[in-house]
C-alpha cells in the first residue's frame, strides 16, 4: 500500500511533457468566435471589407500560426530533449521549435510561419512566435494581422489523448488588446499523415 | 444556367445545417450557404484530388438537355478519414447531391450530402 502511494505521488509531481503523436483540433474558421475584438483605427475595415476569395490559402500559400492548427487536417509532433518538431499535413509545412533556452535570432527574416522558440513552464510548453510577414490571415473568417504579429502558444496535456491548446494573438498595429483562442487537440494513434499537394487541382487559381 | 436546370432541382431549402469543412478556403466566399439545392444524375467523373475532390454529374433539364455539374467536396485526406475511398464512387453511379450553389450562378455545388442508390449517405 505504501509503495502504491509513493508511485502515485511521483507521477503527480512529474509534469507530463510528452506531446508526441498525431493530433487534430476542431476545424475553427473563426478564431475570435465569442470575443469582441477592439481594432486599431483603420484596421477594422481590412477585416469587415475583406473578400473571401482573397484568402491567401486559396492560392496554396501557408496559413501561418495559429491558423495552421485550425484546419481539418492533423499534425504530428516529434520531440527530443532540445527540439519539438511539428509536421503539418495541411500544405506540407513544418516548424522546428528549439526548447533549449535559446532566444530568437537578433535579426529575423520575416516568414509565413514565423520564428519559434519554446520553453517548459511545468507541464505547459510555451512557444513564442514572432518574425511574421503580413501575407497570412489569422483565420478563415478573415481576421488580419500585420508584420508586428506576436503569437504565444501554450500546449498542455490534459488527458491521455488530449492537449489544451491556447494561442494568444498580440498585434499592436491591428488590435488594441491581445486576444486568445483556445481549443482541445485530440490524439489519433491510428492515423498517419497523408500527402497533401495543394497545387494538384486548385481550381481557384485557374479561374480568371 | 440556373433557370435551365430548374427542373432538376429536386429541392430548395434554407440553410439549416453546419457549413462543411474547408480548410483550404472559405466555403462562403464561393458558395451561397443561405440555401441548398438538390441535384440528381449519373457520375461522369470523380477528381480524387487535393485541395478538394470533385464529383461531376450529368443533370438533365426540362428540355432534354444535359448539364455537367461540378460537386465540390473536401480533401481526399478528410474524406478518407470519414470513410470514403477513391473507389467509393464509380462512373455511371446514380447519385443525389445536396449542397450550396455557386455564387456566380455556374453549375457548381458545394456538397453537404451525397446519397447513393444503395441508400448510403456521404457527408461532404
Amino acid at each position: 500500500m505504501l509503495g502504491v502511494a509513493v508511485v502515485a505521488s511521483q507521477n503527480a509531481a512529474t509534469p507530463n511533457r510528452d506531446l508526441t503523436g498525431v493530433w487534430i483540433g476542431p476545424y475553427t474558421p473563426n478564431l475570435a468566435r465569442g470575443l469582441t475584438l477592439r481594432f486599431q483605427p483603420g484596421a477594422e475595415a481590412a477585416f469587415t471589407n475583406h473578400k473571401g476569395e482573397d484568402d491567401p490559402t486559396s492560392f496554396c500559400l501557408p496559413p501561418g500560426v495559429p491558423r495552421a492548427l485550425g484546419s481539418p487536417f492533423p499534425i504530428e509532433i516529434l520531440q527530443d530533449a532540445n527540439t519539438l518538431t511539428i509536421l503539418y499535413e495541411y500544405m506540407h509545412l513544418f516548424r522546428r521549435i528549439p526548447t533549449d533556452g535559446r532566444a530568437h535570432p537578433a535579426d529575423i527574416e520575416p516568414t509565413f510561419m514565423g520564428d519559434s522558440v519554446g520553453r517548459w513552464e511545468g507541464d505547459t510548453l510555451v512557444v513564442d512566435v514572432t518574425g511574421f510577414n503580413d501575407k497570412t490571415w489569422v483565420d478563415t473568417e478573415g481576421h488580419q494581422h500585420s508584420d508586428a504579429l506576436h503569437v504565444v502558444e501554450r500546449y498542455r496535456r490534459i488527458g491521455a489523448d488530449t492537449v489544451d491548446y491556447q494561442a494568444t494573438i498580440d498585434d499592436p498595429k491591428t488590435y488594441q488588446q491581445s486576444w486568445t483562442a483556445s481549443r482541445v487537440l485530440t490524439r489519433h494513434p491510428e492515423w498517419t499523415l497523408k500527402e497533401y499537394v495543394c497545387e494538384e487541382n486548385n481550381k481557384i487559381t485557374r479561374q480568371p | 444556367m440556373m433557370r435551365r436546370c430548374r427542373a432538376v432541382l429536386l429541392g430548395l431549402i434554407l440553410f439549416g445545417s453546419t457549413v462543411p469543412l474547408a480548410g483550404h478556403h472559405s466555403v462562403t466566399a464561393y458558395y451561397d450557404t443561405s440555401r441548398q439545392l438538390t441535384l440528381q444524375g449519373p457520375i461522369v467523373s470523380v477528381e480524387w484530388t487535393n485541395p478538394h475532390a470533385f464529383v461531376n454529374i450529368d443533370v438533365r433539364d426540362e428540355h432534354g438537355g444535359t448539364t455537367k455539374w461540378a460537386i465540390e467536396t473536401d480533401s481526399p485526406n478528410v474524406l478518407s478519414r470519414a470513410g470514403w475511398t477513391r473507389s467509393t464512387l464509380h462512373f455511371g453511379d446514380q447519385v443525389t447531391a445536396t449542397g450550396y450553389p455557386s455564387k456566380k450562378g455556374t453549375a457548381a455545388l458545394r456538397l453537404v450530402t451525397l446519397s447513393l442508390a444503395d441508400g448510403r449517405k456521404l457527408k461532404g
